[in-house]
């Protein structure tokens, strides 16, 4: 759609330390979607934030020039420019789309394949997302001694977490008797614990409303088997996947490991998440009418007592 | 006990932009009120500010800025600032030259940074402005950076690379009297040897104008006769931003270096009057004990005192407060004691909220470092000062110098 007057004026403002041709060129992409202009503009914003200091002259560059390094384009500069871009293309640059961005090639790539529609930040481009026990501890709601997480993975929407049973865990006094063994429970809880930093730190992302980190919770356990027992000393590897996510809920599978071997898999482990008590209610609800379509099927009818 | 000795000034005022600037408009009386275009408009009561010269910021955009040349920030150091840090740069930049404080020295682990502002309210207002109508994702990067009242000493400690205390003091009109006191706290303890102490707000109507709001602001519009401390026709202040350094040294410190001494902080004091949001206590009572502990930290009597730089705004309630806690604590009413001279240099300069207390420290090591007494104008209207008002002097006799 051809630019308004307002919206003509206000690039002009926005690019007025740009190169006249800057200006001229993003006209011709926003009335004429004319795409030949647009690396141009994009050398024009970023020449327009060249430190003054700055060694190297646009001319100069090639595509193996270095942003940070050979341009002293910094990381708040390189925000800057961003910001600068969108304003006059009119396109979104997502963060993620940035990681990669170093030299004056990948700029004219990542413009290449965005004015073509391609994707920015595909499979190559997600990084998988690496998270201590201290990172985790910052994102979820349990906390130590009830952590059960030592490290975690998030590569889309698959991740895998290890936790090391290290022996003094409260549970072992008395699971059991002379024979530590981690109750199952905690088996579970531990790949819930996992399946709901994915809600915080990826599934957010797609979301679009905010969760709170004390607003997740378990909501059910389906094809749940334990094939294995679990003792102080051994790692328990967590892999999970996301199956579905649409608010209010997240379904995942998992399984759990001890050095390879199998200790525990679930089919079907759902997340609920936002405002507990509203998700307390409905599930309370549910209930109810379970109960009274169970009691409905129940009464005998007149055939069966025949 | 440690003692602490101002080695360094740094003035962007209302009355200039130099110690040389600020020095003749005191000695000659010369005011730095005036109209202030942003209050241009029929629906702004007040006219009046304290006019910054040779700084201009008429957009957000660093590059619209207009800042001398001797300061030299680049647009990469200006995209984190407001006003008000680049007045406390340039304040710094004054007063480490005049104290000659090498690189080495300026940013050293024993040296420290106190500063006091308001934050840059304009930039807060504009970026905020953005978030809510386009989002935050359009927002500069550093807008928050620039906008909050740590600003000063982000951005400062930043450019001279303090390696000291490093923290900022919010007690409105006070913050950078206490930032003063704290720094001769500071040295007096043995923490820190040198001391910038930074007062700055904001030219900006953002930072001044919401006064007129509770009717604090005088409505004048004649520079020659507006604000008038102390005077019977007073009817509000005028507002001024800013910026102002003192650099407080430790004694021995400063002797060895061969630095020029301009005078001793002896002590300080301060207390409040736990009475109202915005109105003092009409008796001077909170007052009158801050200078009485000022008066015991320094061990001296009131008669060792010769003069008072009065906080004095202009505005009805006030005054009279600060001349009841003078009365109270220098005993203006018995006959034959020998009273100090008292002026406040808000008339001259504005009151520069945030920025006062360090403002006017600078003014008055300025009059003992040059043995003159800041007067209170003389308008060609004079009218007679409020009954019982300090400011028509009984006598007059120079500031002592000190040490």
């Amino acid at each position: 759609m051809p630019l308004d007057e307002k919206q003509v004026a206000d690039l002009k403002q926005a690019l007025r330390r740009c190169k006249p041709e800057v200006f001229e060129g993003v006209l011709k992409f926003r009335n004429e979607n004319d795409l030949a202009v647009v690396p141009m503009v994009v050398r024009g914003i970023i020449e327009r934030y060249l430190p003054a200091e700055s060694k190297v002259s646009m001319a100069d560059t090639t595509s193996e020039t270095l942003l940070p390094e050979d341009l002293g384009i910094d990381s708040l500069t390189m925000l800057e420019i961003v910001l600068s871009i969108e304003e006059a293309l009119g396109f979104r640059i997502e963060d993620s789309e940035l990681r990669n961005i170093r030299t004056m090639g990948d700029v004219t790539t990542f413009i290449d394949k965005k004015i073509s529609g391609e994707p920015t930040d595909g499979p190559a481009a997600a990084v998988a997302k690496k998270f201590t026990r201290e990172e985790i501890a910052l994102i979820v709601p349990q906390q130590p001694p009830f952590l059960f997480l030592d490290d975690a993975v998030i590569e889309g929407d698959s991740f895998t977490a290890t936790y090391l049973l290290k022996g003094d865990e409260l549970f072992f006094d008395g699971h059991f008797k002379n024979d530590p063994v981690v109750p199952a429970a905690i088996v579970f809880e531990a790949l819930g614990q996992a399946c709901c930093l994915w809600v915080l730190d990826e599934g957010v992302k797609r979301l679009d409303q905010p969760v709170a980190n004390n607003q997740v919770v378990f909501a059910s356990l389906d094809g749940a088997s334990f094939h294995k027992r679990a003792k102080p000393g051994d790692r328990l590897e967590f892999e999970a996947k996301l199956l579905r996510l649409r608010a209010p809920v997240a379904l995942f599978e998992g399984t759990v490991r001890v050095a390879g071997a199998k200790v525990a898999r679930i089919e079907k482990l759902i997340l609920a998440f936002g405002d507990i008590e509203s998700l307390e209610k409905v599930a309370a609800e549910q209930e109810a009418a379970d109960q009274a379509a169970a009691a409905e099927a129940a009464v005998p009818t007149p055939a069966a007592t025949a | 006990m440690r003692r602490v000795v101002v080695t360094g000034l740094g003035f962007v005022t209302s009355i200039g932009n130099s110690k040389a600037q600020v020095l003749e408009s005191l000695r000659e009386v010369k005011t730095g009120i005036g109209l202030f275009d942003e209050f241009a408009g029929a629906d702004v009561p007040v006219k009046l500010a304290g006019i910054i010269k040779d700084f201009a910021f008429p957009t957000i955009d660093p590059e619209d800025w207009t800042i001398p040349a001797e300061y030299k920030l680049t647009r990469a150091h200006l995209r984190s600032m407001g006003p008000n840090a680049v007045f406390g740069y340039a304040a710094v930049q004054q007063a480490a030259a005049e104290a000659g404080l090498p690189p080495d020295l300026i940013s050293h682990p024993r040296t420290g940074l106190l500063c006091a502002s308001a934050g840059s309210m304009w930039l807060m207002y504009e970026h905020y402005q953005v978030m809510m109508t386009r989002g935050v994702q359009k927002c500069q990067p550093l807008s928050m950076v620039a906008s909050i009242p740590g600003t000063l000493n982000i951005n400062l400690g930043a450019l001279y690379k303090i390696k000291g205390s490093s923290w900022g003091l919010i007690s409105a009109c006070a913050s950078s009297a206490h930032a003063t006191g704290s720094a001769l706290d500071l040295i007096r303890m043995g923490r820190q040897d040198v001391v910038f102490c930074v007062g700055a707000e904001d030219n900006s109507k953002f930072t001044g104008l919401p006064f007129a709001g509770i009717r604090a602001l005088s409505t004048g519009t004649d520079p020659r006769l507006t604000p008038c401390a102390f005077d019977k026709k007073r009817d509000g202040f005028v507002f001024t931003g800013g910026g102002a350094t003192l650099v407080l040294e430790e004694l021995e410190h400063a002797k060895q270096r061969g630095a020029n001494i301009l005078a001793e902080i002896v002590g300080w004091g301060e207390s409040s009057d736990g009475y109202n949001i915005m109105a003092p206590d009409p008796t001077g009572d909170g007052l009158a004990r801050a200078m009485r502990n000022a008066l015991d930290d320094s061990k001296l009597n009131p008669a060792d005192i010769d003069y008072i730089n009065a906080h004095a705004t202009s505005t009805p309630p006030g005054d009279i407060a600060e001349i009841g806690a003078i009365k109270t604590v220098f005993g203006a009413t018995t006959e034959g004691k020998k009273l100090p001279y008292v002026s406040s240099t808000k008339s001259l300069t504005g009151h520069g909220l945030c920025l006062a207390g360090a403002m006017e420290a600078a003014f008055t090591v300025l009059a003992i470092s040059e043995k003159f007494t800041p007067s209170p104008r003389t308008s060609p209207n004079s009218t007679p000062p409020a009954p019982g008002s300090p400011s028509s002097p009984s006598r007059s006799t120079p500031p002592r110098a000190t040490p």
